[in-house]
């Protein structure tokens, strides 16, 4: 029987339906708490034939997969994967370099070059982002130079290093909603719309998820989208414009408790059986 | 005893205000809880016996997320 390390922090309902899912199917998931593991040669106990990286801080996560590859066991997501969806604008240069349709994307680091950016962009608003950061926090969606101007203050001010690289996105408009597809190995397994009135539509912001039919459309996107960040379990966040989809973010350590019910689709259930088929010599 | 008989019968006391707290479901080593009296996040830091020990869950961090 397989045994699956569960690289955890805290235990979130996610990781208890997966659990329940490893339950019955007669692998192992051993809980490790990587908080109060020590990664060091000969220190961490490699019991286990894969891990399955899910912990809430992507800081800690990305270190453990680093040391639990570099031992020479598989992970999902590899280091590779993490590394290229935790960083918003190296998956935007990702999905930019493979022709895959996305916002309008620019970095800079002082606030003149901002308003040069912005300016690139095609005008306001633009949407400003933290490169690393989750759950719809930190996003400003950017008006006019006065807000601009007053939010890059506060931040240079106020903020942490990281905080001071500063991710410009152009502002799409969406009907309401977006679209959230799960993806294993390429495949998409199932998508939800996230409705909301808010500009920011994470299910984390209050937004309500809702089936998403998968068609050939969305399904090639996302197959091309895996293949430019690595492969793996991928939650791939696609906006409906005018001129088609175009892919917003990518995020490797999903969340998927509000998904399940409408989708109808046990997500935990496909997150194990991609697991155990990387054992079986799957594709990545 | 069922299993969920055990699990109706673990308790624990919040850290905060001191309420008893029965865990809704089966409940996991390191799982966030809220106190049903003073809203806090607590987390479960372990089990002693049926006896669920508890302290106050720790703040989002900047990087935490999916």
């Amino acid at each position: 029987m397989a045994t699956i390390a569960l690289l955890h922090s805290t235990i979130r309902a996610e990781e208890k339906l997966l659990l329940e899912a490893a339950r019955s199917r007669q692998a192992v998931l051993k809980p490790v708490d990587i908080r109060t593991a020590v990664f060091g040669p000969g220190h961490f106990p490699l019991d286990f034939d894969i891990a399955l990286e899910r912990s809430v801080s992507t800081v800690k996560g990305t270190y453990a997969v680093a040391f639990i590859e570099a031992c020479g066991l598989p992970v999902v997501n590899s280091l590779a994967v993490a590394r290229n969806c935790q960083d918003k604008f190296q998956t935007s240069l990702l999905l930019h370099g493979a022709g895959i349709p996305t916002p309008r994307f620019a970095l800079v680091f002082e606030p003149e070059r901002a308003i040069q950016a912005v300016e690139a962009l095609g005008g306001f608003p633009v949407v400003l982002k933290p490169p690393l950061g989750s759950w719809g926090r930190l996003l400003a969606k950017i008006n006019d130079q006065d807000a601009l101007e007053a939010v890059i203050e506060h931040k240079e001010v106020l903020g942490t290093p990281p905080q001071k690289a500063y991710y410009l996105q152009e502002f799409v408009r969406k009907p309401g909603r977006d679209i959230r597809a799960f993806v294993a190995g390429g495949r998409t397994i199932c998508a939800i719309y996230r409705e909301s009135g808010h500009w920011i539509t994470n299910t984390a912001r209050g937004a309500v998820a809702k089936n998403c039919p998968v068609d050939d459309g969305l399904r090639t996107l996302c197959a091309r989208v895996s293949e430019a960040v690595g492969g793996g379990l991928l939650a791939v966040d696609v906006f409906e414009t005018d001129a088609g989809l175009t892919v917003n973010e990518v995020n490797h350590t999903m969340e998927f408790k509000n998904s399940e019910a409408p989708t109808g689709v046990s997500i935990a259930g496909a997150v194990i059986d991609y697991c155990l088929s990387r054992l079986e010599g799957g594709s990545s | 005893m069922s299993n969920e008989q055990l699990v109706l019968s673990l308790r624990g006391e919040c850290p905060v205000c001191a309420a008893g707290i029965t865990p809704p479901g089966g409940v996991e080593e390191t799982e966030i809880l809220t106190c049903p009296d003073c809203q806090s996040p607590l987390v479960v830091d372990g089990f002693e016996g049926m006896r669920l020990r508890l302290s106050e869950a720790p703040l989002i961090e900047e990087d935490w997320g999916e």
